[in-house]
């Protein structure tokens, strides 16, 4: 531990002493009041999500202050309580830098499948928010969402690296405050959000600078346009790497590396410094309690003296969050009755908030995330970079009226005595995880969209016959579809994200032959409501269907319904689609062993930058981009070379340069050659292989350390890239404008390649000096995986229990163990805005005007 | 008491006076409405009002240009893309103007910021919050039905803290709404409390305006509610003339029509979308026509942004600047306004704008609502004098 952190510790341990004598905060007397059930609600529905009985008599008896630790222990949601969706856990991801060279049709298949990622991201979000003991975890990590904001919809679809920012926010949002922030500026969600990614000496872009001290550290009037200008250039070459990680990137010839004047100090600042400048103000601290006022406190008023004080007690933690948030719960604002019932309750609040207060999940909460877009909080998609406004915002008009419809259903849902247990209404069982589906069973994902019912689903298996016919040899019993969302109250969805999908499992009888192939459809088509489809329609959505050890996608499908145009799979009309492409489900063995030994192998070659080459410079280079470069044990996911022509001592030599971000996983598996050259000014390792041997001494030990699979990999990279430039010409990069020019101009580099690679050691010990280009299979265990929704599987927890043992606070008529004014000082911050008649319950208070307050 | 009678509403009749919204001394009110048409995806402008006479055209989209034969003839350098002919009689009234080459500085190519700068009045150095008209029309007071109504549920536009903005998406939504809301008595909430004073009074202003609206709609019938054939856009137009012919009085309506994102074999797609729209528009205008609201009426398009100048490799075009758009109405003095960007003079492929687009929102704000003075006031630009009669 170091000095510093040592007098930091000592201050924050002298602050719990000094607390209770700063003016505007709680005074110790206040502190040691015991809860009541208001003052649990009120703790519970602010500092965390909704408020069980469970939760409220858990704090029954606890000082103020015992209950405020209570919430502070809870802060660390770092380790999530359910697994997060495996197609953005696992590491991998998939090659958002090989897209753009991807025809339309293809990029838009790719779009299609990073918004279904995308969907189950909200909808693990949705269950961690449900699920999780620790709800002040998520209120803080709701706050810090909305204060560092990257919505999805202006992220190149870069579902990963949105999830790595979710992540981050978990890991680092209840740590320092100044941590906090230097995570942000390398998030790499944050740097493409705020175009920071753009942000070039040459060429600054501000946006990230201009929120960084409007919106995230210092808020308006407490800098000036030229900080901004200033802060821009502090920022410019932070960028991130999409071939490799997501993970921030440092570009230092994008850096202006001059000095800069910000806040009326001079130095060579880079965005450490700039943070370490904003958090040397005092605006910074009081920006930032302002911003939890709002949340913890009111969201009609301030006390600028109260949030002076909390912001120097702050400072005085040198920006421990844990500690503001202690600060704030301890404040005499918080527990004062005026600022009671002052926060609009947000979609969140309102829907998640219920149901956890209510003590049991409804069938439908899959689709809570289109009941929150309906609300105007859709998860991960905030209207722009200041955040949802919340307060007045959630009750605008439009908003109100949703509201008052999504109170309706939750009213339904508490008014009866408890539901049962999820229906299971399919022969094998239903929300099946990939591990319970047996061998012979018939498995089917699809989503569905009601109207006055869901359609019904029939499976159909067929042989086929010697003369070019078919026959049916099994027909499934017809089925209805579950977790269809209802079209008639939330409209239609804009996306297949949006779908609640699953995964039901059939029998498929022993004693019969597989078939061929099988249909899947329904034939209960319905629309539409009054003003034509957006007022309802019945539609089925079929992801795939397994069986036995086969995957058959709909999209490989033929589709044969009333609407001919649709996409195979997307059934908007009575109709079924063919399935008869099948691909086997294990994972296909690396398909190294199908090639020949010492030959390359690449899945697809793409232009990716140079410019026309000019000898008059002395260094041009090219970029090339290799998806899945295999040769004997190598398997590189994602490969970039540059090709370089230069001048060196006179004479111009032409070589291959390969960098620590241009490789995926790690160049050389991270053995570097010893005489490897680092950047000067990032630390990257670089190597180089000249055509014609020779060079320097460093860059002779970079090809001789080598082991022996990367050594002929070498070769065969050289001996191909005639044949790559070949092959890049078929990608849209090539063909975008002016690119032509730049491959062609290198054609005299590409004819000398060509003429010296046979009397090179490039061409020594390949089988063939022709690379195989061809795309490597996808492994269709892989792609299943990272289709299928991680929330089918499991049971479903509620605040932190499997949700039939916690209490259920529904059903008309005191079926609960509450009095009256008990059960209203449960659920309500305030008295009733209309009278209650005898005998009513949850579901009556929670369509009371009040309860849309906390 | 039964919970379903009493419906629970949060807007559970509250006696509260009615006057949620602050009536700002602006402009009386003045009757007319406008109604903004989202072209979303990016509408190619060069292929909608085509530069017929100009060789440069067919040089830099040698695929994608339309022939003489495409488009109906405007003056002696543009065409109009013969997909929009049912607004040739529009335009032969004169009541069609089309506003050229409108953009913003600093580009940005993205549809989602784009189209939120076009919403928000923002540009590449600066986005916008609110709406780009929300205040300005806040202000003309609340003696309205609602400010404004969105019938493809997107409120971007409308983004706003106060005021009367919804959004409907079918009659069938309005209508059950509207019967969610429906007459609730009796209870009185004092309250200190600012939070619960804002929601109960905005509770009983929405509770009241959807009583009128469902009133006016009930009233006229909705059995002979208009057919307009051009696709969900004329889904939604139909719905747009059955709401102003029941007389709901907003001063802002907004539809939205997709697709235009045309980067492959644009040719076909892009001549079905603006059939769709020109037989929307063209078929609003005759509901309206009949019914005497046209003269009341001015219909706006606008699109994130306009597309490449040259045509890529996919006889399609990518994400580009400056575009045409179009206004109608009966109080529209049609025309060619502005200036042709200059194919001459492109930005690595791309048109130079020539007009600002909040040079519009001024002229609208100013001319139509009578709002001279609007956020947009420095926006002010000659060549659009005239537009409006």
């Amino acid at each position: 531990m170091t000095l510093t952190r040592i007098w930091q510790t000592a201050r924050v341990a002298f602050l719990g002493l000094a607390l209770t004598g700063l003016p505007g905060l709680a005074a110790a007397q206040g502190l040691k009041t015991s809860m009541t059930y208001g003052d649990a609600r009120h703790l519970l529905e602010r500092a965390g999500i909704g408020a069980h009985p469970d939760e409220i008599k858990a704090l029954l008896g606890l000082t103020r202050a015992q209950a405020i630790d209570a919430m502070v222990d809870q802060l660390d949601v770092s380790a999530p309580f359910n697994e997060p969706p495996i197609s953005l856990s696992d590491g991998e991801h998939v090659h958002y830098w090989m897209m753009n060279d991807y025809e339309e049709q293809d990029r838009q298949a790719f779009r299609v499948e990073r918004d279904k990622e995308m969907g189950e991201l909200r909808r693990w979000w949705i269950r961690e928010m449900l699920s999780t003991s620790s709800p002040a975890g998520e209120r803080l990590l709701l706050i810090w969402s909305n204060h560092f904001v990257s919505a999805y919809g202006s992220l190149n679809e870069e579902v990963h690296a949105l999830y790595n920012q979710h992540m981050m926010l978990r890991d680092k949002g209840h740590g320092n405050f100044r941590d906090l922030l230097r995570a942000v500026v390398r998030d790499a969600a944050m740097l493409n959000y705020l175009d920071n990614n753009n942000n070039r000496e040459e060429q600054p872009n501000e946006n990230l600078a201009r929120e960084l001290l409007e919106l995230f550290v210092l808020g308006e009037g407490h800098y000036t346009e030229k900080d901004v200008k200033e802060v821009a250039r502090a920022l410019t070459g932070y960028s991130y790497n999409r071939l490799r990680d997501f993970k921030y990137q440092f570009e230092p010839w994008n850096h202006d590396d001059g000095s800069k004047t910000i806040l009326g100090r001079v130095g060579r600042y880079d965005a450490d410094d700039v943070i370490d400048i904003l958090l040397d103000t005092d605006a910074a601290s009081i920006f930032i309690v302002e911003t939890f006022w709002q949340y913890y406190i009111s969201d009609f008023g301030q006390d600028r003296a109260a949030i002076e004080a909390l912001a120097s007690a702050w400072r005085e933690t040198d920006y421990e969050i844990r500690e503001l948030v202690r600060l704030m719960l301890s404040s005499q604002a918080f527990w004062d009755p005026r600022y009671r019932g002052t926060i609009v309750k947000s979609p969140v609040d309102l829907m998640i908030g219920t149901l956890r207060s209510g003590g049991r999940l409804p069938e439908w909460w899959p689709t809570l995330s289109g009941q929150l877009e309906v609300l105007g909080q859709h998860l991960f998609e905030a209207p722009n970079v200041a955040g949802w406004p919340g307060g007045a915002d959630w009750i605008t008009p439009a908003r109100l009226l949703s509201r008052n419809e999504a109170l309706q259903k939750l009213a339904a849902l508490y008014d009866g005595p408890p539901p049962p247990a999820m229906p299971s209404t399919t022969i094998l069982g239903a929300d099946v995880s990939m591990s319970d589906i047996e061998g012979r069973a018939v498995s089917l994902r699809y989503g569905a969209e009601n109207f006055e019912g869901p359609p019904r689903i029939v499976i159909m298996g067929y042989k086929d016959r010697t003369d070019g016919g078919a026959y049916p040899v099994w027909r499934s019993d017809t089925f209805p579809a579950r977790g269809g969302i209802d079209t008639e109250q939330l409209g239609r969805i804009e996306s297949l994200a949006d779908l609640n999908w699953r995964i039901d499992s059939l029998e498929y009888p022993d004693d019969l032959d597989r078939p061929d192939w099988f249909t899947v459809g329904f034939f209960n088509d319905h629309c539409c409501g009054p003003g034509g489809s957006s007022g309802g329609d019945r539609n089925l959505f079929i992801d795939w269907l397994r069986f036995e050890d086969q995957l058959y996608l709909a999209k490989d499908g033929v589709q044969r319904s009333g609407c001919p145009n649709d996409a195979p799979g997307s059934l908007f009309c009575s109709g079924d689609v063919k399935l008869r492409i099948a691909q086997p489900l294990d994972p296909i063995v690396e398909t190294v062993d199908a090639i020949e030994p010492n030959r390359l192998a690449v899945g697809r070659v793409a232009f990716n930058w140079g410019r026309v080459l000019d000898r008059s410079r002395s260094w041009n280079s090219l970029a090339i981009s290799l998806m899945d470069v295999r040769m004997n044990s190598l398997h590189y996911d994602a490969l970039r070379l540059e090709l370089v022509e230069h001048r060196r001592d006179g004479r111009r030599e032409i070589l291959l340069d390969i960098r620590e971000s241009n490789c995926r996983p790690d160049c050389f598996f991270g053995q570097w050659p010893s005489t490897t050259f680092k950047e000067y000014n990032t630390g990257e390792n670089r190597v180089e292989y000249l055509l014609w041997p020779g060079g320097d001494p460093d860059q002779r030990g970079q090809y001789q350390q080598l082991d022996d699979d990367h050594r002929m990999l070498i070769h065969g990279l050289w001996s191909a890239i005639p044949t790559f430039f070949e092959a890049m010409q078929d990608g849209r990069n090539w063909r975008r404008n002016g690119q032509e020019r730049v491959g062609t101009s290198w054609d005299p580099v590409l004819n000398k390649i060509t003429d010296a690679l046979p009397r090179t050691r490039y061409a020594k010990g390949l089988s063939n000096t022709v690379p195989l280009i061809e795309p490597m299979p996808l492994p269709a265990g892989s792609m299943m995986s990272s289709m299928m929704s991680q929330e089918a599987a499991g049971t479903v927890m509620l605040l932190g229990l499997p949700d039939d043992r916690v209490e259920w606070l529904g059903g008309a008529g005191g079926a609960h163990a509450f009095d009256d004014d008990t059960l209203v000082e449960m659920v309500l911050t305030g008295r009733p805005a209309r009278p209650l008649s005898a005998g009513f319950g949850f579901s009556d208070l929670i369509t009371d005007p009040v309860y849309q307050l906390k | 008491m039964d919970r379903r009678k009493v419906l629970s509403s949060l807007v559970a009749g509250l006696c509260l006076p009615l006057a949620p919204i602050q009536l700002a001394e602006a402009a009386a009110r003045t009757g007319r409405r406008l109604i903004l048409v989202e072209l979303s995806g990016a509408n190619d402008g060069l292929n909608t009002v085509a530069p017929w006479a100009n060789d440069r055209y067919r040089a830099i989209r040698p695929s994608v240009a339309l022939d003489r034969s495409d488009m109906i003839t405007l003056d002696d350098q543009l065409g109009l893309n013969n997909a929009l002919s049912s607004l040739e009689s529009a335009w032969q009234a004169g009541e069609m103007a089309i506003i050229q080459g409108l953009g913003y500085p600093e580009q940005n190519r993205s549809h989602f910021k784009s189209i939120a700068l076009w919403e928000t009045g923002g540009d590449g150095n600066r986005a916008g919050r609110n709406g780009w008209l929300t205040e300005d029309v806040e202000a003309m007071g609340s003696g309205f039905d609602a400010h404004g109504i969105s019938l493809d549920g997107g409120m971007g536009v409308f983004a706003s803290s106060s005021g009367l903005w919804l959004s409907f998406t079918s009659l069938h939504h309005l209508q059950t709404l509207s019967a969610v809301n429906a007459g609730l008595g009796g209870t009185v909430s004092d309250s200190a409390n600012p939070a619960l004073s804002m929601l109960l009074e905005r509770g009983n202003a929405l509770d009241s305006a959807m009583g009128q609206i469902s009133a006016k709609i009930h009233q006229k019938g909705l059995g002979r509610h208009v057919n307009i054939d051009g696709g969900d856009l004329g889904r939604q137009a139909a719905l747009a003339a059955t709401l102003i012919n029941a007389g709901v009085d907003a001063p802002v309506l907004k539809v939205k029509i997709g697709g235009f994102d045309t980067h492959e074999n644009q040719r076909g797609d892009h001549e079905r979308l603006l059939r769709d729209l020109g037989r929307s528009l063209a078929g609003l205008r005759t509901a309206l026509q009949l019914t005497g609201h046209w003269d009341q009426t001015l219909i706006l398009t606008y699109s994130e942004f306009g597309r490449r100048a040259t045509e890529n490799y996919s006889r399609g075009t990518d994400h580009g600047t400056a575009a045409p758009h179009l206004l109608l109405g009966g109080g529209v003095r049609g025309g060619l306004f502005g200036r042709h960007p200059d194919l001459e003079d492109l930005d690595d492929g791309d048109l130079k704008y020539t007009l600002d687009y909040r040079a519009v929102y001024q002229r609208l704000l100013a001319g139509w609502f009578g709002l001279s003075d609007n956020r947009f006031s420095g926006f002010e630009d000659a060549s659009l004098d005239g537009v409006l009669i």
